[in-house]
């Protein structure tokens, strides 16, 4: 039996690392224009703008570009969690975060492909992938097209509650990003996860050096 | 005796002339500053003081006398026409628009003064309306030194006067509009009078004259800027008496945006210069004045929510920092326990 298994494909790992470049280009835009008189800045505010909307547009296109690949090969059963034991799965999640790392346990579910994610993994995906990406996208959208939003909402113009909902959003993300890459160092070995990503196989002979760790 | 009598007589006369030189010169100031407050006064009583229902009512009726023919409600209802409507083309006030003026509450014999209670009018008559500045003195001193820094000064001095932008008929007070977007409308509707050139005319100027869009194309989200910001918030240098009459062209203009999108926004040294004594933060946010016309990136910022967000991102990345070094303690104690 081989110690390693092939879980995600290349187009897959490109979509992931070009929605990773996209991400930071994005967060460093979108802080340059929010907080547009910082002493220290990366990018001019017309760049940020430039930056900005050319990043959102191709997120935006390659996010429809995913719903339709996920959906012509049942891609998106990955993000449903099972109800059955689901506490007990979060829970064990939990515990292997909180103490089990720290005493050396492997982690209690190991991707395979027809299960690539844990479940906090499916619940946080399905949340970001179906419930923020959506509203963060449209909200950016209206950006470009000012006129659809209302022209007032509780006692302020319609494209500020529209700008929140993006900066909240946004802020999400930011803070997904940050989680995301520290998860990704809890694999069977630190880099285990990472590797992954790169080259799309999982190895499982890591168990026994994490053991050895 | 005679030689210092005629001295003394000399130094008395000089005494005399200069003192009736400083007494000339005393009148004179003290005139200048009397018509000055008087002229304040003017301008400003209309605005700030109550008029009496009795003085509004003669105000009216002396609006009303003149557009019996000045209007085309008026000149249409008159019995007898003693003149051709095409002699009044151009003469015409709309009279909903004046009353809702700046000037509305003026007598319109305030600036039409000489020539004007007889008809038909004295034909020199137009050549002898009041100026702006007999009522607008204190304003005029700044919008003046302004104008002459202006483009419109240095290039076509010949063809501008007060009226070619401001039709003292329509005018209205950017404070006196219910909202900054209105005010705004009014303000870039006087620019594209001559300014509104199309691609076709573009052509036939044979270029002198640019197509907006296209001198404009660098701006972001154009519609947004030309409906939500006045012509003159970026043509026009920043002061502090933001009267905007320093009109640049596009090589003088403002083209850095974090002037308006930013904290420290200039918007509220331009158009919302009115506005300023009522800013009070707004459930949490700044520049709240803003709020209810536009979401000005930059600008429009909320301190409670960035506030929130910047603990949490501490929060978070200290979390990932004990977590990582709780591991790494962890490991080591594993490994000594190892070996």
């Amino acid at each position: 039996m081989t110690n390693r298994t092939y879980i995600l494909p290349l187009l897959l790992r490109i979509w992931h690392w070009s929605n990773a470049l996209l991400m930071i280009l994005l967060m460093i835009s979108g802080i340059n224009l929010h907080f547009s008189y910082l002493p220290v800045t990366i990018m001019s505010f017309e760049l940020s703008i430039a930056v900005h909307n050319v990043s959102g547009i191709t997120l935006s296109v390659l996010y429809i570009l995913y719903l339709l690949w996920n959906g012509y090969t049942g891609n998106w059963r990955q993000y449903v969690p099972k109800l059955n034991g689901l506490t007990d799965n979060i829970n064990r999640q939990n515990y292997f975060v909180m103490r089990g790392i720290f005493k050396g346990d492997p982690p209690p579910v190991l991707p395979t492909q027809e299960h690539k994610y844990n479940v906090v993994q499916q619940i946080t995906y399905f949340l970001v992938m179906y419930g923020a990406m959506p509203l963060l996208i449209i909200t950016g959208l209206v950006f470009f097209f000012p006129e659809v939003a209302p022209e007032s909402l509780f006692d302020f113009n319609g494209m500020v509650l529209v700008a929140i909902s993006h900066y909240v959003t946004g802020f999400v993300f930011v803070m997904f990003m940050i989680g995301h890459i520290y998860m990704g160092t809890m694999g069977i070995t630190v880099s285990a996860g990472i590797k992954m990503m790169i080259t799309g196989w999982h190895d499982h002979h890591s168990r026994k050096i994490q053991k050895n760790d | 005796m005679p030689k210092k009598s005629v001295g003394a007589e000399n130094d008395a006369t000089e005494i005399s002339t200069t003192m009736a030189g400083l007494i000339a010169r005393l009148v004179k100031t003290l005139g200048i500053v009397l018509m000055f407050n008087m002229s304040i006064s003017i301008a400003v009583a209309a605005e700030l003081t109550p008029i009496s229902p009795e003085d509004m009512q003669n105000i009216r009726n002396s609006q009303a006398e003149c557009l019996q023919c000045h209007s085309e409600e008026g000149f249409a209802a008159l019995e007898q026409k003693d003149f051709e409507l095409a002699q009044l083309q151009g003469l015409f006030v709309d009279k909903a628009a004046l009353e809702a003026s700046s000037h509305g509450r003026v007598d319109c014999l305030a600036c039409h003064v000489t020539g004007y209670k007889e008809y038909p009018h004295f034909k020199a008559a137009k050549s002898i309306i009041n100026n702006c500045d007999e009522c607008h003195t204190r304003l005029f001193m700044v919008i003046e030194e302004q104008y002459f820094e202006s483009v419109h000064h240095k290039q076509m001095k010949q063809k501008f006067d007060c009226n070619t932008c401001h039709d003292p008929h329509t005018f209205l007070k950017a404070s006196r509009f219910a909202t900054v977007g209105e005010a705004v409308a009014q303000d870039n509707a006087i620019c594209v009078q001559c300014h509104g050139i199309t691609k076709s005319l573009t052509k036939l100027s044979n270029g002198r004259q640019k197509d907006l869009e296209q001198t404009h194309d660098w701006l972001p989200n154009l519609t947004s800027h030309w409906e939500k910001v006045r012509c003159v918030d970026c043509h026009t240098k920043t002061s502090k008496k933001a009267l905007s009459h320093n009109i640049m062209d596009g090589k003088g203009a403002q083209r850095d945006c974090v002037n308006c999108h930013q904290l420290d926004s200039d918007l509220l040294m331009r158009q919302y210069a009115h506005l300023v004594e009522q800013e009070r933060e707004k459930y949490g946010f700044v520049n709240s004045i803003i709020l209810n016309e536009a979401y000005v990136i930059g600008a429009t910022r909320n301190r409670y929510i960035d506030l929130a967000f910047g603990l949490i991102s501490i929060l978070v990345l200290a979390g990932i920092g004990i977590h990582i070094l709780i591991r790494i303690v962890a490991r080591r104690r594993r490994n000594n326990s190892h070996d």
